[in-house]
């Protein structure tokens, strides 16, 4: 399912939550309307944490996790460690990353199975980011752009990459990522796709500017279409055409 | 006789002028150029060009592959580096190897992908480079080898390549700032040297040509001829220099040989004192500050552009004939007062403008000339300072200056020294994002001693330095965030805490230790407080403010009281000579005391009640 929502006045959803298949963490003092709608989807199946990173509120350009893991940078607090290590589940690791690229979110892009990352990024990180988050982490850039987390959005479904991303690009992605990739917008034509939204297997939320084609790309691309709805294609297909005809 | 001939002109061109060169030193010059390519130097660069031919040839050739395995997660190749493998694990190796990872990083430089076998051997280089002694790449570690550091090490060194052949190939060959020549008169080893900046060289001509066409002759009428002229003019720190110089020398006078045929030097007060930099500036930068200083500046630079304008103007005769205009003027705004305003006398493209091509001094009429003689003398120098110059590949090479100029050598300072120096000064102006970059980037750790030991007995870490400016926000940089040890002793035994001068910087090391917890280190040992937190702070700061005010209001009140018992016991007294003296003295008192300290006016308070009480004594008995 793909919802559209709004962080306070802004439409870069990717900015300030991260989702994974095990967690989500949003950053604090967004309107009511913002928790509610991720609560509507999430509440009862996973726990969102609501926190800041180093008294920052752009949790969702800092931080990168999966289901495995979460990677936090240096200048989160202790405090803030603490939290988030009370509200996740135990099944989570938490790591502190010493990097020079702080903004792990933008470096990063990842599912349960691999990862893309900056090409710069230190060599002690990438073997962090293989341990904790448990993933094949290439170095790579997307149609250009070192800050493939910025350009990329991914789950284990699918992806969606910068819109000038070059065919001959995606297909090598593709298969390195070994998901379906394609190039599209979102929020109303931004290149930003990493952080325009967030996705997991189940939910994507993007800005409240995107326009019907882009989430119906959004939609089919991370196969978010209600399993119910294909029913309603597939097998009832011929009962309804009867019923019409 | 030739080597006598030559030893003579050698010691005797500190004498001679560009303008009136001796006819048989003139003819045996030679230009000679040391910017003819040598083969060699760069093999690196060459090596990956050859290779970017390689790999256009190849992906010329591939298109046909690429349009074929278009399907969704079959794709096996890399097109960063041009690589097709056959599966997608032989993909997923090589995604992981250096040479892919030095590719994508080449990429991301703008830089073409490298072929396999040319990687391979830009690593075998780099590794003799780093075995041999000849390596000149202070970024190469001989103690760093793991594969990851060569693919930085072997990327900072291309980079740096390609950056020398960018320069060399939009840059002119000329990088010295002179005509060299040589001369069949002076030993083989040597050169004549004469700055190219007087003579430019148009097309189709060669520098030997310019500067024999520019010789004045000897039976020259300086009637007839007016003789050539030159302006040069200097401004800088609100300090002008401006003078029209005859190219002919005055022959009579030996130790002061220019002839100015114009000169004028003005200085008006536009730079601030201590914190340096034009008032213009400062204003530009922060908004205008309104103090009588700053606006004297204001209006002295206003008045100095308007003089030295003036000034450009009436010479404008001689401008105008002027075969060289050397300016020496640092930054744009001192550059516009003299080139390039509206009906300027000198046109901001115009081709005579040069700059001076050596560091000067504060500008003078003195200094005028001392530049006017450096640039016409021609100097003999060895060929070896150019030599190496060219042998050494850096991006950018400056030809050392006259060695005969430099009166005392400068002394070599260690790397350490060097250090040292640069952390003062971070420490000093209190800047802590560029000291914590600067420690990181050179290795240093936050306990760097510094260099030279018995110039810093008493600072001899940052963070003594720190504790003992009382800089109280660079204090806990270091020990939080730098994690400074604080129990470091200097010469005289004391730690960092003992030499902290005022309560903030104090504060700085219980705050730290509240931080950093207990455990970090031991804090008996260093002498810091107990910790403390900022609440805390802020709670005793505003107690103290409270028991002050209180303080202050009950002095009052007992001064006011006070005063109400003297009037209460002297008026009923009848006494009224005595009461209104006290009265008066009272009030002479409360201004008195308003300036004295608590002790002092506790003290006069009870001398007042004793008089009082006297007084009272007084008029009982006389009842």
């Amino acid at each position: 399912m793909a919802v559209r929502a709004q962080f306070e006045n802004s439409n870069e959803i990717g900015v300030f939550a991260t989702l994974t298949n095990s967690y989500s963490l949003v950053s604090v003092g967004a309107s009511e309307n913002f928790y509610s709608v991720l609560e509507a989807e999430l509440g009862d199946v996973i726990p969102i944490c609501h926190t800041t990173i180093g008294g920052t509120r752009i949790v969702g350009r800092l931080t990168a996790g999966n289901r495995r893991g979460l990677l936090v940078p240096g200048t989160t607090t202790d405090q803030e460690l603490q939290h988030l290590r009370n509200s996740l589940p135990d099944s989570v690791r938490i790591q502190r990353v010493e990097e020079r690229l702080s903004a792990l979110g933008n470096v990063i892009c990842c599912n349960d199975y691999v990862a893309l990352v900056h090409p710069d990024i230190e060599r002690e990180t990438e073997e962090l980011i293989s341990d904790v988050l448990g993933v094949e982490v290439f170095r790579q850039t997307i149609a250009d752009n070192v800050l493939v987390g910025s350009y990329c959005a991914l789950s284990n479904q699918g992806g969606l990459v910068h819109p000038k991303t070059s065919i001959q690009d995606q297909d090598e992605l593709s298969s390195l990522l070994q998901v379906p990739l394609v190039a599209g917008s979102i929020n109303r034509g931004s290149p930003v796709v990493g952080a325009g939204m967030i996705v997991n297997d189940w939910l994507a939320v993007t800005g409240l500017d995107t326009t019907a084609p882009e989430l119906s790309v959004v939609e089919s691309i991370f196969k978010l279409q209600d399993a119910h709805q294909g029913a309603i294609v597939g097998s009832m297909r011929d009962t309804l055409i009867e019923t019409y005809t | 006789m030739m080597v006598n001939a030559g030893s003579n002109i050698a010691s005797r061109t500190s004498l001679f002028y560009v303008y009136s060169l001796p006819e048989t030193l003139l003819s045996s010059l030679e230009p000679i150029s040391f910017e003819i390519a040598d083969s060699g130097s760069e093999p690196v660069a060459s090596n990956s060009l050859e290779s970017l031919t390689q790999a256009n040839a190849s992906s010329a050739s591939d298109p046909s592959t690429v349009s074929s395995e278009s399907t969704m997660g079959s794709v096996t190749q890399c097109n960063t580096c041009n690589y097709s493998g056959t599966s997608p694990d032989d993909q997923r190796g090589h995604y992981k190897s250096d040479y892919h990872k030095f590719n994508v990083k080449r990429k991301v430089l703008g830089l073409t992908a490298v072929g396999l076998p040319t990687f391979e051997s830009m690593l075998e280089e780099l590794d003799d480079s780093i075995s041999g002694s000849g390596s000149s790449d202070s970024e190469t570690d001989p103690l760093s080898d793991s594969a990851a550091d060569k693919v930085s090490n072997l990327l900072a060194r291309t980079t740096l390549d390609t950056i020398l052949e960018d320069a060399d190939d939009d840059a002119q060959p000329v990088r010295s700032p002179f005509h060299i020549f040589q001369s069949n008169l002076l030993s083989p080893e040597d050169v004549l040297v004469i700055y190219s900046a007087l003579f430019p060289v148009p097309e189709k001509s060669t520098p030997l040509e310019v500067i024999k066409g520019r010789q004045l002759a000897p039976g020259r009428n300086a009637e007839t001829t007016p003789t050539p002229v030159s302006a040069i003019f200097m401004l800088g720190g609100g300090h002008f220099a401006g003078a029209i110089i005859s190219h002919a020398l005055n022959p009579q006078n030996r130790t002061d040989p220019v002839v100015f045929v114009e000169h004028k030097t003005f200085h008006r007060y536009t730079t601030r004192r201590k914190q340096g930099g034009a008032q213009s500036a400062s204003d530009n930068a922060h908004g205008k500050a309104h103090s009588a200083g700053s606006n004297l500046r204001r209006y002295n630079e206003a008045a100095l552009e308007k003089e030295v304008r003036e000034l450009l103007d009436q010479w404008k005769s001689y401008i105008d004939r002027a075969e060289n205009i050397f300016i020496r003027a640092n930054g744009r705004q001192n550059r516009k007062i003299l080139v390039g305003y509206e009906g300027a006398v000198i046109g901001s493209k115009d081709k005579r403008v040069k700059g001076i091509p050596f560091t000067t001094r504060r500008a003078t009429g003195s200094e005028v000339k001392r530049v006017w003689l450096e640039l016409t003398r021609p100097k003999v120098m060895k060929k070896d300072a150019f030599a190496p110059a060219k042998s050494m590949s850096k991006p950018k090479e400056t030809v050392p200056s006259t060695p005969i100029k430099e009166p005392e050598p400068v002394k070599e300072l260690s790397p350490e020294e060097l250090h040292t120096s640069q952390i003062v000064a971070f420490v000093k102006k209190s800047r802590t994002n560029p000291l914590s970059t600067y420690l990181e980037s050179n290795h240093l750790s936050s306990d760097f001693r510094f260099e030279p030991a018995d110039q810093y007995h008493h600072t001899p870490t940052a963070l003594h330095l720190a504790a003992s400016l009382s800089l109280a926000r660079m204090v806990g940089f270091l020990v939080v965030t730098l994690s400074a040890n604080p129990t470091l002793r200097n010469d005289e035994g004391r730690t960092a805490w003992e030499l902290s001068g005022d309560r903030a910087t104090r504060d700085a090391f219980r705050l730290a230790r509240a931080e950093l917890g207990e455990q970090k280190w031991n804090w008996t040992e260093s002498g810091v407080n107990s910790a403390i937190t900022k609440d805390e702070i802020v709670a005793r700061d505003t107690r103290e403010k409270e028991n002050a005010a209180r303080e202050r209001a009950e002095a009052v009140k007992k001064l006011e009281r006070g005063e109400l018992a003297v009037k209460q016991n002297a008026v009923p007294s009848g006494a009224r000579k005595l009461a209104s003296s006290i009265v008066t003295s009272v009030g002479q008192e409360q201004q008195l005391l308003s300036g004295l300290s608590p002790e002092a006016r506790m003290r006069i308070e009870r001398e007042r009640r004793a008089r009082a009480v006297e007084a009272r004594l007084k008029a009982q008995q006389q009842k």
